[in-house]
């Protein structure tokens, strides 16, 4: 069985990779798409534009969400994929450098389903890999 | 132009300063949380997943990408007290009648969860109130308990007695430790930020605790002065307003 990809939508390269590299150390099997920004991900999302030949009925398991994103910001992201009946069910994790509670309250009232802050140390980014697997992807 | 113009102007143009100020402040404290944070996690992992492959590099190597790695755990540790600092500078301010007391017990409390083992006589006076917000007051009891715990002789207990006195305007608490004290001719640098007096501190100090401590007492209309003597202990004296909805209570 072919399994629905993650969708992470991140512009740092380096996260990218290390966001690789923690899928395959934490068992997540489900191939990663990656969008680099918000405009890209939702032109992915409902197959137009680059994407336009792109299944629109296959939707990912998950969405992982940078919230510092060029052109659309992270927030105005989850709200446009909320707004849209299409994609309004889908999980969205933001993912941040951010602990301060303003930026984590912002977050939930945006609509994500969860918020993590990634940790500097990468031994903890695969622990956080982990419950994410767990609560999202198993 | 009358004399009233002319001050108006000025304080247009220093409202204007401070407004640039607290842009620039909160600009740094954005880039501190996101984008300082990104390339050192990138140097963080990357060095991590590297020290995995330990066995395919020479012992020069190893000991050089070591070197990274605790460069990168200092710079992380830099960045987060310089978000305190900033924190404290910038948060609003809530106020209430505070239980320092209180704040204080709560915070040996957790010096003592921290580090079992030490043995510890803490004496903190009774209905030591002040005006203020709560949260950032916490903050800096935390920094000047925190200081006279790593600074008591190492082999020794802790010894660590808080008080305090007040008049009609102020309350002065004092922190008062029996550790390895410092000469008072550098009392003046103390709660300047970065400025640390032993080149022996323990590795996670960066010499920004007072620092921070004396940001809360300021903003509270305050101030922090440290007096001490080598091998003889320090006093920690930090002045804040008297609770004003408090009448009875002397400490």
């Amino acid at each position: 069985m072919t399994l629905a990809p993650v969708l992470l939508i991140e512009d740092n390269l380096d996260d990218v990779e290390l966001t690789r590299l923690a899928f395959a150390e934490a068992g997540i099997e489900h191939p990663l798409v990656v969008a680099s920004d918000g405009a890209l991900a939702l032109d992915w999302l409902h197959a137009r534009g680059v994407h336009a030949g792109r299944d629109p009925e296959a939707m990912p398991a998950l969405i992982l969400l940078d919230l510092n994103l060029p052109k659309l910001d992270g927030r105005e992201v989850v709200q446009a994929i909320r707004a849209n009946p299409a994609t309004r069910h889908l999980p969205v994790v933001a993912l941040s450098s951010s602990g301060e509670p303003m930026d984590i309250d912002a977050s939930f009232a945006s609509g994500v389903d969860s918020y993590l802050q990634k940790p500097v140390d990468f031994g903890r980014f695969i622990e956080e890999m982990k419950r994410v697997r767990a609560q999202w992807l198993d | 132009m009358t004399d009233s113009d002319t001050l108006q102007a000025r304080i247009a143009a220093l409202e204007s300063e401070l407004d640039a100020l607290r842009r620039t402040q909160s600009v740094l404290a954005l880039a501190l949380s996101h984008d300082v944070r990104a390339p050192l996690r990138a140097i963080e992992s990357f060095s991590y997943l590297l020290e995995q492959r330990g066995d395919a590099l020479d012992g020069t190597a190893r000991d050089h990408l070591r070197r990274i790695r605790d460069a990168s755990t200092r710079l992380h540790r830099l960045v987060a007290r310089l978000q305190s600092w900033l924190h404290v500078s910038e948060a609003p301010l809530v106020n209430d009648t505070v239980d320092l007391s209180m704040l204080a017990d709560w915070c040996v409390g957790e010096l003592r969860d921290a580090d079992p083992q030490r043995d510890a006589d803490i004496e903190i006076a009774a209905n030591l109130h002040t005006q203020g917000d709560e949260r950032l007051l916490k903050r800096a009891l935390q920094e000047l308990l925190h200081n006279a715990w790593i600074y008591s002789a190492p082999d020794g207990r802790v010894r660590i007695r808080v008080d305090g006195e007040q008049d009609d305007h102020q309350l002065i608490l004092r922190v008062h430790d029996h550790g390895i004290g410092f000469d008072p001719a550098h009392a003046a640098k103390l709660g300047e930020p970065f400025q640390r007096l032993h080149p022996s501190e323990p590795p996670e100090g960066c010499g920004l605790g007072l620092a921070i401590a004396r940001r809360v007492a300021e903003r509270h209309g305050g101030s922090l002065r440290i007096e001490g003597r080598p091998g003889e202990g320090a006093i920690a004296h930090l002045t804040l307003p008297r609770a004003t909805g408090l009448t009875e209570q002397t400490p």
